[in-house]
């Protein structure tokens, strides 16, 4: 009877083991060997999100088109934001980088980037009710002096805070910035007071004020000797391709040149794609 | 070489236990049919003595022959089923019935056949009146059921000597009689036997011959008379002083 | 409040949330699955190296067995699984659910062996001792006698350790790997559910739940083990 049972769990264990086994390796099929690999971080919404659990969005589009261009398959991979330039100009694991990365000095010296394909400016999201000192239209630094500001963790608008906080006009002015997991994250901590302002990029926070209706967002300036001279905190969005693949580098360049050129309404095929991927569109 | 009777040959034994020297020698005789009883001061090696013999410690240093055989790594798993031991303890395998423990190494040494050992073991129990504790774990079993169990386990395999190390120490005074005439029941079949022990009159009454050991040496031996009534050194003066 | 609970049933009637917590949650338990079976299978070989009786062909095993075990268990589990990500399987086109087994497996093996060592270090040694005097050969004291009790032992800390294991797979997301924890993510990044907390919620109870299941399992076959010790009891 003792002997029945143990072989009884025995069978149990092999059929459950086996089971997953074969679950493993269904799922193991979709990471069949591509003649590319280009890493992105999602969330980062509309140029990478998931939907139906599948990478999607305007860098996913643009890499489309290049793989269509070379007929090679290119596999998008998400990773740690932080990791991906490195990744890429090792070259071992990942040959482009399309993570709505913005042009450094720092990074350039890594890697090779492509053309800028889009522009975008910074944006501080705040609570209506307790809005920082506006300048009519927009925010400058010196608004934001002292407060507890969030960003996502590793984002170009938290690189942003950081810079004025330790060499900008923000130093020693007890602001402090605080790197959160998510843009819709960093909206949840304002309304919980764990943040008074969020900063992230023009779209992601329109699209989060449009989602909750408590918050407003308007457009991040430096000073300038008049009010009428201030100008926005921009960031200009590129690819990263790893320095040996050339013939990559020069596909994504042609491949963007084409999309960004505007058609008979003025509009390119960038802005659409923006447009469409944040569900402002029919489309 | 030796003639029939003579079961064990020890010269000189030694054992440390890395820098402390537990054996410094002994020299040692056991004849068939002779119950040995070694006694000592704690400390003095007396257990050490006893668990060299079927190698629970591995001697350091010596030669010991077991019928005649020289003892080695390679043989004394055979030898230890001739030699029987009983433990402080009691040390019943916790997660077998008393009848697995009796039959564990009869049927796992391949000794005897499943029914020929299913009868010895009730046999045994039913002597020492414990056959309803049959299906029992040890968990269940009073401390001097255990070792009347322990006793019987390590009859089952008809060893030639049975060692005892200290079996009454762990039990409390009721049980000690039970344990000690079951004992005392297989002295008088004629078992060799060798006992550690600090039951003084039982030590008298059974033993056909005392060792005493102190510091790791035998100092004196010889019958339970000799050795109680005119003990030749001061060391055995000293120690009968105090015990008795 | 009356908005969270809103959200909550928001995101369990939506079909498309529950489709990604649910594939979330199969990589979450393919990961702890496997990084458990690995790590019962080499916990059980460094802890037998470990509590082996010495002798020279063991030491350099034994010396092996201690440094791994001190590595793993002195480095955060973040750190062994980005190194086995971006240095040990940094090969295009390795699939990472295996290298994520591989990490969590090679880590739970460590804790693993520390457990199984000290559930077989807890049988008592008269026990060894009663199968030697018998003339019983180690194999046959170790499988009938030390095994059996060991486990009796190991069961309750193993399944705090599986728990472990399981909880700990949420840092696959660091690695982009669609887990539970990714799928809440993913659900309150904004471009689906207006809110991260309340994925997240769900997630920890999918969390939760397993974790229950498993402890009430572990719980019921500790017990019926320990009912074989004393059933004479009754």
């Amino acid at each position: 009877m003792h002997k029945v049972k143990s072989i009884l769990w025995l069978v149990v264990f092999l059929l459950v083991t086996v089971g997953m086994g074969v679950s493993v390796w269904f799922s193991i099929q979709g990471d069949a060997e591509a003649d590319y690999v280009v890493e992105t971080n999602v969330p980062f919404a509309p140029f990478e999100y998931y939907k139906d659990r599948q990478i999607v969005g305007v860098d996913v589009d643009i890499v489309d088109r290049v793989a269509e261009k070379l007929n090679k398959t290119i596999q998008i991979k998400n990773v740690e934001f932080d990791v991906i330039i490195d990744n890429v100009e090792a070259g071992k694991i990942a040959d482009a980088g399309a993570a709505g990365l913005t042009i450094t000095p720092a990074r350039a010296e890594k890697v090779n980037f492509t053309i800028p394909y889009y522009t975008s400016v910074q944006y501080v999201i705040y609570n209506r009710e307790m809005p920082p000192p506006l300048r009519d239209d927009h925010i400058v630094w010196e608004a934001l002096d002292g407060a507890k500001l969030g960003s996502q963790i590793g984002s170009t608008g938290y690189l942003f805070v950081e810079d004025e906080i330790e060499n900008g006009v923000l130093v020693d002015t007890g602001t402090t910035i605080k790197g959160i997991d998510s843009h819709q994250l960093a909206a949840d901590a304002i309304n919980a007071h764990i943040i008074d302002y969020a900063i992230a990029d023009e779209l992601v926070a329109k699209f989060i004020v449009e989602k909750n209706p408590d918050l407003n967002a308007l457009p991040l300036y430096y000073s300038g000797p008049t009010r009428e001279e201030d100008y926005p905190v921009e960031e200009s969005y590129a690819i990263a391709v790893n320095r040996e693949k050339t013939e990559l580098l020069e596909a994504f360049n042609e491949v963007l040149a084409g999309m960004m050129t505007p058609d008979a309404d003025g509009k390119t095929e960038i802005d659409k794609l923006v447009l469409k991927h944040m569900g402002l569109t029919d489309e | 070489m030796e003639n029939q009777d003579t079961e064990l040959i020890i010269k000189n034994l030694r054992k440390s236990f890395g820098k402390n020297k537990v054996l410094n020698g002994i020299n040692f005789k056991l004849t068939e049919g002779e119950r040995v009883v070694i006694l000592g001061p704690s400390g003095s090696g007396k257990s050490t003595f006893l668990r060299c013999i079927n190698w629970m410690e591995e001697p350091t240093a010596g030669e010991m022959y077991f019928d005649g055989e020289l003892v080695t790594e390679k043989n004394i798993r055979r030898i230890r089923r001739n030699i029987g031991m009983v433990f402080q303890h009691f040390n019943l395998i916790a997660n077998m019935t008393v009848m697995e423990n009796l039959l564990l190494a009869p049927l796992k040494l391949k000794l005897m056949k499943r029914n020929e050992a299913e009868k010895r073991a009730k046999d045994l129990l039913r002597h020492i009146g414990l056959l309803n504790k049959a299906d029992a774990y040890p968990a269940s079993l009073s401390g001097g059921q255990k070792q009347r169990v322990a006793i019987i386990r390590a009859m089952m395999l008809s060893p030639e000597v049975l060692l005892f190390d200290e079996p009454t120490s762990a039990l409390d005074p009721e049980s000690i009689g039970d344990v000690l005439s079951l004992i005392r029941e297989l002295a008088e079949r004629g078992m060799t036997i060798m006992i550690v022990t600090h039951e003084m009159s039982f030590a008298k009454e059974i033993a056909t011959r005392i060792v005493f050991i102190d510091k790791g040496r035998i100092i004196e031996e010889g019958t339970p008379k000799e050795f109680f009534d005119h003990p030749k050194t001061e060391r055995v003066k000293e120690f009968l002083e105090k015990v008795l | 409040m009356s908005d969270f609970f809103s959200k909550v049933v928001e995101l369990f009637s939506t079909q498309e949330y529950i489709d990604a917590l649910l594939h979330g949650f199969l990589l979450t338990i393919q990961i702890s699955y496997f990084a458990i079976l690995i790590g019962i299978f080499l916990g059980t070989i460094i802890a037998l190296v470990d509590t082996a009786k010495p002798s020279k062909w063991l030491v350099v095993p034994k010396f092996i067995c201690q440094i791994y075990t001190t590595i793993i268990r002195g480095t955060p589990m973040a750190l062994q699984l980005f190194i086995m990500f971006f240095v040990i399987f940094a090969i295009k086109g390795f699939p990472s659910i295996i290298t994520a087994i591989i990490a969590f497996g090679l880590n739970s093996a460590a804790y693993s062996a520390e457990v199984i060592r000290g559930g077989i270090l807890s049988v008592d040694p008269g026990q060894t001792e009663a199968g030697l005097a018998l003339g019983l050969s180690r194999r046959t004291i170790f499988f009938k006698i030390v095994a059996p009790q060991a486990i009796k032992n190991i069961i309750p800390a193993m399944g705090n350790e599986i728990i472990t294991v399981i909880k700990e797979t949420a840092i696959v997301s660091m690695v982009g790997m669609y887990d539970l924890n990714m799928a809440a993510k993913d659900i309150g990044s904004g471009q689906n559910m207006a809110s991260y907390i309340v994925p997240m919620f769900v997630a920890a109870l999918f969390y939760l739940v397993t974790i229950y299941l498993i402890t009430f399992i572990v719980k019921r076959v500790e017990k019926s083990l320990r009912k074989s010790d004393l059933k004479a009891e009754e």
